[in-house]
């Protein structure tokens, strides 16, 4: 009995109690006459506990703006920065697929052709390196 | 400014009226997380960890509930999680209340009211500890907080009674020289 007038009592600070449950405790106080020095004694805790007042450190609040202005800083890099970046992961799908790419026309040449050497790369017969690099710089 | 449109213009990336924001919300924040995890170097870091959580993410809020609310989800959260963390080291069940202590608080006359509220607090189990700051020392309803914390109304005025008998003992000296 007492349990249920102390949620009630507890309850009352939130003033949500119906008004069956509010003349339920008026009669409850009536027949449990102690139970008026346990309201105000919640009353006198409630008042107590609002009294301690918490606060964070001076400068609180700088810390948490230093702090956001060095995320929003990480967030947003400078161009130069953001391109090399951007180039650097570019270049990791890049390179690998170059490779590939490469590989496959070399074993292709190799199928079909039987050899790898510079004259079924260039598909001239009879073709020296020299000759090679010199036919490069007249093309150039 | 109200806070609504100090909100508005922190979305905007005005970090002067996000700083204004902190200011605004920093009391109640700091009784929710000095509440729950004691007046320690921890709660200065968890109670930036709040701020911080809430510019990520500001964009998401919706105005559903009001900003405090929104604040003191995040904080309550964030303590409790910290809690758990070293959860040893700072609950006592009410069963292991140690009633020397009382006693000596009681007789104690050098002890300060604050420090006695904060030992009292302390010595609640977290879950309950949790509940008071926010019903007795916010003044949340008791919906709000059955909200705030997701559990059931009657589980917070179970805990709130409990919570409530075990302060009384405590703070009884406080207590006397008030009625």
């Amino acid at each position: 009995m007492i349990k249920k007038l102390k949620k009630l009592l507890i309850k009352s600070y939130s003033n949500n109690l119906s008004y069956k449950e509010q003349d339920e405790l008026q009669k409850d106080f009536a027949r449990f006459p102690e139970t008026v020095q346990q309201k105000e004694e919640l009353s006198s805790l409630i008042q107590i506990l609002q009294k301690r007042n918490y606060s964070f450190q001076p400068g609180f609040s700088g810390k948490i703006m230093r702090e956001i202005e060095s995320l929003t800083s990480l967030k947003k890099p400078d161009p130069r920065e953001y391109f090399e970046t951007q180039l650097s992961l570019l270049f990791r799908w890049v390179a690998p697929a170059g490779t590939a790419v490469i590989i496959i026309f070399l074993i292709s040449l190799y199928l079909t052709q039987g050899t790898v050497s510079v004259n079924a790369i260039t598909g001239i017969d009879n073709l020296t390196f020299n000759d090679a690099i010199t036919l490069s710089f007249y093309n150039y | 400014m109200t806070e609504n449109e100090l909100l508005e213009h922190a979305r905007q990336g005005d970090h002067r009226a996000f700083q204004s924001l902190v200011e605004c919300f920093g009391q109640p924040i700091a009784t929710v997380v000095k509440g729950i995890l004691g007046d320690c170097t921890e709660a200065e870091d968890v109670g930036q960890e709040v701020f911080i959580r809430f510019y990520k993410s500001m964009h998401q809020f919706n105005g559903k509930s009001t900003l405090k609310t929104y604040l003191t989800c995040i904080a309550v959260n964030l303590s409790l999680n910290e809690l758990k963390k070293k959860k040893s080291a700072l609950s006592f069940s009410n069963k292991e209340l140690p009633n020397k202590f009382m006693v000596q608080q009681a007789d104690d006359r050098k002890f300060e009211d604050q420090e006695l509220i904060d030992k009292a607090l302390n010595l609640l189990p977290y879950k309950q500890r949790s509940i008071v700051v926010l019903r007795l020392m916010q003044g949340y309803s008791v919906k709000e907080t059955a909200n705030i914390l997701k559990i059931p109304e009657g589980t917070v005025l179970s805990r709130l009674s409990r919570a409530q008998e075990t302060l009384q003992r405590i703070l009884r000296p406080l207590l006397t020289v008030m009625l």
